[in-house]
């Protein structure tokens, strides 16, 4: 009896390998991203935004496994990595978020699912063009 | 029957035009969750001609000129919580950058010329419930009203600027100016020596001119005041 377990046991060892190999983040969105007024820009790849301006959306994650794709509901945040120059919050009561291009300087946004990395997105942040 | 259908259908198409005149594009907020509203606070802003000071008014479109203060207040949407437009709604009014603007109380100061993100935030809580834009442009030039003056001995005149920028458009917020009388001092005097008006009060007769600087603009107006009582020697008789 102790035996055919032992041999169930490591027949099934490189199935649940596989399994937990192929499961995983599959891809990130930044969804609904709302037009700036001027010519600051954020999508998934980057972003070049001016000081004071600031832009929502929703952060939308999908996980794979071998039964496919599927978007996550819940876990998700997104955190800045330098506050000084770009600010991230919650909107109250909505699944989207705010950042907002508080100083100069360059800042990475980090969507993360239960706490792990799913998007790094580099943000340029450069005050407006003065006129003389 | 087919009355009761037309009936209905009119009165669709009523409340289709009611809210649609209602509705007011410039003041709802980007995440649509409340409405942001404009107060006036003196004569002296352009977006308030014709209103009384502690008037909501619309958000302007128009750019709100650097130098300038303004007050904005928010109101949620019923779903979001409750409050009126002004007084202590448990709302705040926080600029994005305190590099583009900054605060004091309600007041806000346009500081750099670009657009500004007020965020709207519950005290103690860090989520945003909603946000608009504002622009900000520098003064190109100020026009000064009424650009010449004439006043007997005594009496008094208001004098007030407005605001225009590189194009010549207009500019909203109370404009921080500075009033000065460059010369015939003894000829007038100033009630006032900031902000986008003051009164001009006849001394004694001759002409001075007042110069008027806002941000970057300036302006002169000639002021000429005659029929004003002879000046005392206030010499004393032995």
């Amino acid at each position: 009896m102790a035996r055919t377990l032992s041999w169930q046991m490591l027949a099934a060892a490189p199935l649940v390998a596989v399994l937990a190999g192929c499961s995983g983040i599959d891809h990130t969105t930044l969804d609904s991203i709302n037009t700036m007024p001027d010519d600051s820009t954020l999508s998934e790849t980057g972003g070049a935004m001016h000081t004071g301006i600031a832009a929502a959306f929703q952060p939308r994650v999908w996980t794979h496994d071998v039964w496919g794709t599927h978007e996550q509901t819940s876990g998700i945040d997104v955190q800045s990595s330098d506050t000084s120059v770009l600010r991230v919050a919650h909107v109250t009561n909505d699944k989207r978020v705010v950042v907002w291009a508080a100083a100069q300087g360059n800042a990475t946004l980090t969507v993360t699912l239960n706490g792990e990395a799913a998007l790094r997105v580099p943000v340029v942040v450069q005050d407006p063009p003065q006129p003389h | 029957m087919r009355i009761g259908t037309m009936a209905v259908r009119a009165l669709l198409a009523t409340t289709a035009v009611l809210v649609w005149s209602c509705s007011s594009p410039t003041e709802t907020g980007v995440l649509g969750n409340g409405t942001f509203q404009y107060l006036c606070t003196g004569s002296g802003d352009q977006a308030c001609a014709g209103q009384t000071s502690g008037t909501d008014i619309d958000l302007p479109a128009t750019p709100v000129a650097v130098g300038a203060t303004f007050q904005v207040f928010y109101s949620p949407t019923s779903s979001n919580g409750v409050g009126t437009v002004e007084g202590d709604n448990g709302y705040g009014i926080v600029p994005a950058s305190t590099e583009i603007a900054e605060t004091s109380g309600n007041t806000i100061k346009a500081l750099k010329a670009g657009y500004v993100t007020l965020l709207a935030q519950r005290s103690g809580v860090a989520t945003v419930d909603d946000f608009v834009y504002v622009k900000f442009e520098p003064v190109g030039s100020i026009t000064v009203s009424p650009s010449s003056l004439s006043l007997l001995g005594g009496d008094s005149q208001p004098v007030s600027v407005v605001a225009a920028d590189a194009l010549g458009g207009p500019l909203d917020g109370q404009i921080d100016c500075q009033w000065q009388v460059a010369s015939g001092a003894s000829a007038v005097t100033l009630q006032s020596t900031s902000g986008p008006a003051t009164t001009v009060q006849g001394v004694t007769d001759g002409t001075a001119t007042l110069h008027v600087t806002c941000g970057t603009a300036s302006a002169d107006v000639q002021v000429t005041v005659s029929g004003a009582p002879a000046a005392m020697d206030g010499g004393t008789n032995g």
